[in-house]
Formats: C-alpha cells, structure tokens, sequence
C-alpha cells in the first residue's frame, strides 16, 4: 500500500469540503468560496468531477442545489404594513422605551416551522429560535426591511440564531422586518420554513 | 438562454490553444452553474456563454494572463447564474400568480445530467475495475454520504487517510478514462 501522503492541496487532507459541497451541506458562504478554489485547483476539481460523477452513478444528483435566492416581491407587504400600524395604534411601543417585538406568523411554504420565536435584545437585535425539524440538515434565516431589501442571512445547523443590532440600524419607529426561516435536508431540498413579521421601536 | 450569443458552433469554427484551454473548464462550469440554476440545460447555457464571453476577452486582449483565466471564468458564470436566477424567479412568480406554475417543482428538478449515458456506461466500466477496498471507500462516500471520520472509524484509518486514499482513487479512476491530464474534463471524453 502506498503512503498516504496528502495530495497537492492541502484542503484534501483536512476537510471533507468536495464531498460536503456536492451533497448541499457547505454553508452557502463556504460553498462559494470552495468554488472559486476548485476553479483554480486540479486536485479539488477532480475531486468535484469525479464525485459528481460517482453521485450521479450511485443514482444521487451530481450536485445538491444551492438555497433558493432572496425573492425581491413580496405579497405580505400589506398584510404587514397593517399589523405594524395597529401595532402602533394600540400604544404597545409607549409600554417600554426598549425594543419591543411582535411576532406574527404571516406565510409559510410546505410543511410549517412551528414555535418560531422572536425575542428582543436590550440594545437592539433579536434572538430567533424554532423547533428542530426532524430532516433539516441546516437552516437559513433571512431578515428583510419592509421594502423587501434582504438585510442578513445566515446559515446554521441549530435552531436558533441571534441577530446583531447592526444589521437594524437606524429604523424608523415601528419599522417592521420580515425573519423567515427554512429548513433545508441533506440534498438541499426546502422541507420546512416559516415567516415572522417582527417590530421594534427606538 | 437569456440574452446568450455564443452557441458551440461559433466556438467550433474558432480553433486554436485558447479555445482547448477553454473547454477544460467545461465540466466545473456546468456543475457550478447546475447548483445554483437548479436546471441543467441552464447549466449548460451558461457554461457556454462563459467561455464565448472569455474567449472574446482574450482574443481581445483583456485576459493577457492566463493564470487570470479561472477567476474571469468563475466570475462570469456567477453573474450570469445571477441573473438568471432573478429572471428564473420573476418567471415563476408570475406563473404561480396566474395558477400555472409550480416554483417549488422547479425547485426540485434534479441535477442528474452531468454523465451521458455513454459516460456513465464508462464510469461504471472502470468503478468496476478499482481494487474492491477502492470501490468500498467510493461507495461509502458517494453512496451512502459518510464522512470520513464515520468511514475512518469503520475500516480502521484515520480521516486524514480515508480523505487521501479517496483522491488517490478517483484519480485512479480518471486513469482508467484516461483523462488524468485533463482532470477537469470530468471521468470521460
């Protein structure tokens, strides 16, 4: 038996990374700058060829697709330009000077992420956290301003993240942002996701 | 595809060096391009409009080094992947506005392209002639999807060993296509 000496790149022996990015469970981040790698490496594109190839003869996809992009249009925008101003109406932003949320389920798609929770940060920001979806192998949350611009994500195998207050800064009072939540499997198809309309308050 | 100029007939009619430098990156464009269009006919539109659009830039003198060759390609593609995507979405939206679309079923269109059926008679020809330790760290990794602490644990190596015995075989198996020196043509021409 051959030594096993490490081939040229260095990222064979240590990470699993052409195996993780075909079966869709690099974080897209990750995924995109593996790509530009491979592009450039003989040895990761080989890797990525050779594995696809093999997927494809083993009866899998040749490559998982990448999460679904933000999607501009947004049809909750009424809906939730009417729950930010009854939630003004009623003087819920008077009770406190720090930040107040309101969660709403507004929307979900297939099967429904229950017990979307959103929790405020003393100096801005949120926490967000979910039940754990049986077949989810990772989950990308979305945070959108009311004019749909998409204003963060990420990407995370646990069900919960949090939310600097940077990424929200300087909102208007009873700015309303859009957190959504899907639930990806190991093929990187969407098996779950949910939506909240959250408001803060200066 | 959407506003493409370059159709592989143009590209035949312009043989030379550049044009073979080009194709060699055929295959990792349309991987590229087929996980993130979720569609490879799309996939494969955009790996041809990458390399009309580079060939054109070196024959006009904008890529003078070819070490700059896969970055100029990398990045054409994921604007083109871009806009198509957005154009994909726009599409879809409107479809499944007017009761005659599915996003989610073009969402799920599986990536199963990437081997013609010839390739893959050849892939397997040559699977079937690797060692049978080979064949079993392939299957464990391909097949089954276990990392390579899990398949480590399983045949006594460390995950280091399981990751470089692993390129050794798929290198193994581009000698048998017989393109190791064109590894990025994919298992067979």
């Amino acid at each position: 038996m051959m030594a096993d000496q490490t081939p040229d790149c260095p990222n064979t022996g240590e990470r699993d990374l052409a195996q993780l990015y075909l079966a869709g469970r690099l974080p897209d981040a990750e995924a995109q700058a593996f790509e530009a790698h491979y592009f450039e490496c003989e040895v990761c594109s080989q890797d990525v060829l050779g594995g696809g190839g093999l997927r494809e003869l083993f009866g899998r996809p040749a490559v998982a697709a990448a999460v679904a992009p933000a999607r501009p249009a947004r049809a909750w925008l009424p809906l939730a330009a009417a729950a930010a101003i009854a939630f003004v109406g009623i003087g819920v932003w008077q009770l406190a000077r720090r930040v107040q949320v309101e969660p709403t389920v507004l929307r979900s798609a297939g099967a429904v992420i229950v017990d979307l929770k959103v929790s405020a940060h003393a100096g801005g920001g949120f926490d967000v956290s979910w039940a754990p979806q049986p077949q989810a192998a990772t989950y990308e949350v979305q945070v959108f301003a009311s004019d749909s611009t998409r204003l963060w994500r990420t990407e995370t195998r646990e069900p919960r993240v949090s939310i600097g207050p940077t990424v929200l800064s300087a909102p208007a009072p009873g700015s309303t942002y859009e957190i959504r939540v899907e639930a990806f499997d190991s093929l990187g198809q969407i098996v779950a996701s949910a939506e909240v309309a959250a408001a803060r308050n200066p | 595809m959407e506003g493409g100029r370059y159709s592989e007939a143009d590209l035949s009619a312009l043989p030379g060096p550049e044009t073979a430098q080009l194709e060699s990156f055929r295959d990792r464009l349309r991987i590229f391009a087929a996980r993130r269009t979720r569609d490879w006919a799309a996939a494969e539109d955009v790996a041809q409009e990458a390399i009309g659009r580079a060939l054109e830039a070196m024959r006009a003198g904008r890529i003078e080094n070819l070490a700059a060759l896969p970055s100029f390609l990398f990045k054409t593609a994921l604007r083109l992947c871009f806009r198509r995507t957005r154009s994909a979405g726009r599409e879809a939206r409107a479809l499944q506005k007017f009761g005659a679309g599915d996003e989610a079923e073009a969402a799920e269109n599986p990536l199963t392209a990437l081997l013609s059926a010839e390739r893959r008679s050849s892939l397997r020809r040559a699977f079937e002639r690797l060692e049978p330790d080979e064949r079993r760290l392939l299957e464990m990794t391909y097949r089954d999807e276990l990392d390579s602490e899990e398949i480590g644990r399983r045949l006594g190596l460390s995950a280091g060993a399981v990751r470089v015995r692993r390129h050794r075989a798929i290198r193994r198996l581009a000698d048998l296509l017989g393109v190791t020196k064109q590894p990025d043509r994919a298992l067979e021409e």
